[in-house]
């Protein structure tokens, strides 16, 4: 799974159809209660301001550190959690449709086409329910199928996953992780979706058993032209199947580039900082310290002006007051980084040769455009003098 | 365990076994076989056999079916009638069972009794009369009684011969039969808490479930009421209520009055706990998949958050049967309760209600003793319940 960069990315051009999905503006505050009288002092803003654009049949790699709005953000664009504001246009049999705009019970209709795989296999499944009623319960509460019909679609939908039909008596306690992601996979397929949204749906097993959980989502995409928003933080995951990959920090996506490219030619100083901190399986290469300093801040109390400039190594003065906006750095890849910061960053690539191969190698044959070919490095490596 | 335990390892093990201890020694992993039998049990048969390796809870499950059993079927175990008033027996204390005589070995027989008055302290005192046995006799005839107005019959369980004393627990004041009185008692005794619970239980899960669901403004106001509830003190609200309870009315409306005023009162708890396991549920990802899959509230209310808190339910359910119980026999007790000619165990325990008759007629302490075996037995049930269900309940 933790192959080189360069070899795994599939190719995005084959699978790159029209849009089916355009988020715009989303925001989903919790607001902060205090007192006897509850009243609202302050706002966790877990998903602020983000736009995203889906293409169809494509899947987006989301990755962040905990507590950065992932799942809020995938939860939010369903619906399953209320947003406060924005606009989520679904692109339905040739219609528009503006989810934020639905009444619940149309919300409900809709939801046949929006699925969501949970992180946790074994809290996502009712243990009170054998594992037919649980992967039925989508087609009966929709009223897709009955009787022999419906027994005949729960089997093929479970031998799909790779289960057996004769287990579907049992009830979820007697399966493994993996098994019971598939049970959920199978659920989450049996209503014939075009976009599953799938928060971190390996992280809650071994090694070996996500290897078949990723080959199976990937052959399911194929089958069934579904659409992945691919919620993780293990970055190795991410770049195995994505086609794409959004990087979040504290509610905001910060750069969002085709996931060769973002694995290559980090544009942003938080990705850079992520990506640093990927242990590789290969006892030669010492372990770096991630690039940045400090802990995420209160969501709640976020900074102002670029939100990452407290833990950003290229932190200016300036950066405590604008407020960064996505900007494309290359064809289809955007990044919130400001233009000192990029500048910076890129020198500073090219100076540690020694210190990963790939990443080096990557930066250099991908031609980066308008970065100074080092006129600032080697001794002059940058210091923190703007930090606060 | 080894294969082939020493006699020491043996006579340890019986030992162990024997005082009730876990065996220390981890059994064997179960075979591949044992295994598979488990595949497709359902939650409901794991919580069951969990269940019966608890000592406790299945003794305390047993005394409940046997006590259940007793006051069911309670005109037909009880030699007398309730209300019959034997004059000449007034406090007379337990009879003696025999089985030996001068004569040799008998049928178990009670010897006739015969009252005086103690000349010294004026109180009525009992002598066995030797010279007269009564046999015991099994499905004989007695008072005639009436099987919940289904029909009518004079069989009962024992007896010693009819109009011959025969008092197991001895007698109250009017020389009525305290076993009859028990057995019949405890059928309102029991059938209070059951009934006050089920009657607590609706209110209080719908309450609950609609607080916890919702959430909001209605979890605040079902909340601050439950707090106005409990911020009386429980015995004089439970007064008050039962005191509303026209004095006129029949035995049975009482009886409901009684039900309903418990209930009103007791709700509360239930409902908290309640809605605080549907808050955890709701939130749940099971619950949240529902959503996706498109259920409605209804179906999500009644397919996932009833079924996942079922076994939280049924054990705050078993341990709130004896508050009822002790709360009914608090308000007989005090005289608010259930009235004469209708009698439970709370009602009894008032004939005890002064040192005096204590120190001279301690039978009449009895009925105590019932309510309290039945509420321990109810609180092992419950505790017994818990456990079982405790590692899968979600």
């Amino acid at each position: 799974m933790n192959a080189p960069a360069t070899q795994s990315a599939p190719a995005p051009a084959a699978k790159a159809g029209d849009t089916i999905l355009e988020v715009r503006g989303l925001k989903t505050y919790f607001p902060v209660k205090k007192g006897v009288w509850r009243r609202v002092v302050g706002h966790v803003k877990a998903v602020d301001g983000v736009d995203l654009t889906l293409r169809r049949g494509e899947t987006l790699g989301l990755v962040g550190e905990s507590g950065c709005g992932k799942t809020t953000l995938g939860r939010s664009i369903i619906r399953l959690i209320e947003p406060t504001a924005g606009s989520i246009h679904f692109h339905y049999g040739g219609d528009r449709i503006d989810l934020m705009q639905l009444k619940r019970a149309e919300m409900r209709k809709l939801r046949r086409e929006l699925q969501y795989i949970f992180q946790d296999p074994f809290s996502s499944l009712n243990p009170w329910m054998n594992v037919f009623d649980i992967v039925a319960e989508p087609l009966v509460v929709n009223r897709v199928a009955s009787g022999s019909e419906l027994r005949d679609r729960v089997e093929s939908l479970i031998r799909r996953v790779g289960l057996k039909p004769d287990h579907l008596r049992r009830y979820p306690y007697a399966f493994s992780g993996g098994q019971r992601q598939r049970i959920g996979i199978a659920r989450s397929l049996a209503l014939n979706p075009s976009l599953i949204i799938a928060d971190e749906p390996v992280s809650a097993l071994d090694v070996s058993v996500q290897a078949q959980i990723l080959n199976l989502l990937e052959e399911l995409q194929d089958e069934f032209n579904l659409t992945y928003i691919f919620v993780a933080h293990d970055l190795s995951v991410v770049e195995h199947i994505s086609d794409r990959v959004a990087v979040m920090y504290l509610g905001e996506i910060v750069e969002i580039a085709e996931s060769e490219e973002l694995y290559r030619n980090p544009s942003h100083p938080y990705t850079a900082a992520l990506l640093s901190a990927v242990l590789e399986p290969d006892p030669d290469r010492s372990f770096e310290r991630p690039r940045m300093k400090g802990i995420v801040p209160d969501p709640a109390d976020a900074p102002p002006g670029c939100k990452f400039h407290t833990r950003c190594l290229y932190a200016e003065p300036h950066c405590a007051r604008e407020v960064p906006v996505l900007r494309e750095v290359a064809p289809g890849h955007e990044s919130k980084a400001c233009a000192s910061c990029l500048e910076r960053m890129r020198a500073e690539a090219k100076e540690p040769a020694a210190d990963a191969a790939s990443t080096d190698g990557g930066a250099a044959e991908s031609g980066d455009a308008g970065t100074p070919s080092a006129p600032l490095s080697p001794n002059q490596s940058p210091s923190n003098e703007g930090k606060q | 365990m080894t294969e082939n335990p020493t006699l020491l390892q043996r006579l340890t093990d019986i030992g162990r076994r024997s005082l009730g201890m876990r065996r220390r020694i981890p059994s064997a992993p179960p075979q591949p076989s044992e295994r598979k039998k488990y595949k497709g049990y359902s939650q409901w048969r794991l919580v069951w056999r969990r269940f019966l390796r608890n000592r406790a809870g299945v003794a305390g499950g047993i005394v409940i079916l046997f006590i259940a059993f007793c006051v069911f079927f309670a005109e037909f175990l009880s030699p007398h009638h309730v209300s019959t008033r034997y004059n000449e027996y007034t406090h007379m204390p337990p009879q003696r069972v025999h089985i030996f005589s001068e004569d040799g070995i008998h049928f178990p027989f009670v010897y006739a009794i015969h009252g005086y008055i103690d000349p010294d302290t004026g109180l009525r005192k009992y002598v066995e009369d030797r010279s007269t046995r009564h046999t015991i006799r099994f499905f004989t005839r007695g008072d005639r009684y009436s099987f919940y107005g289904l029909f009518e019959s004079d069989i009962r369980f024992m007896g010693a011969g009819q109009g011959n004393p025969f008092f197991l627990l001895g007698t109250d004041r009017f020389g009525r039969d305290l076993f009859s009185r028990i057995l019949v008692g405890g059928r309102v005794s029991f059938t209070v808490g059951l009934l006050a619970v089920f009657l607590s239980l609706t209110l209080g899960t719908m309450m609950g479930m609609i607080s916890g669901y919702y959430g909001g403004v209605i979890d605040n106001f079902v909340q601050r009421t439950i707090e106005v509830i409990y911020s009386f003190p429980s015995i004089p609200i439970l007064m008050a209520l039962s005191a509303l309870l026209p004095p006129q009315w029949p035995g049975y409306l009482t009886f409901m009055g009684i039900v309903t005023v418990l209930a009103l009162v007791g709700w509360g708890g239930l409902a908290r706990e309640i809605r605080g396991k549907t808050l955890a549920i709701r939130d749940s990802d099971f619950v949240l998949a529902a959503r996706v899959s498109g259920s409605k509230d209804g179906r999500i209310i009644f397919r996932h958050v009833l079924p996942a808190m079922s076994s939280h339910v049924i054990v705050i359910t078993t341990l709130a049967i004896p508050t009822f119980i002790l709360s009914e026999s608090t308000l007989s007790f005090l005289g608010l309760g259930i009235k004469p000619p209708m009698t439970s165990w709370g009602l009894l325990l008032s004939d005890a209600m002064n040192i005096y008759v204590l120190a001279l007629y301690p039978w009449l302490l009895f009925p105590g003793l019932c309510i309290l075996v039945t509420v321990l037995a109810f609180n092992f049930l419950g505790d017994g319940i818990r456990d079982a269900t405790a590692p899968f309940g979600h």
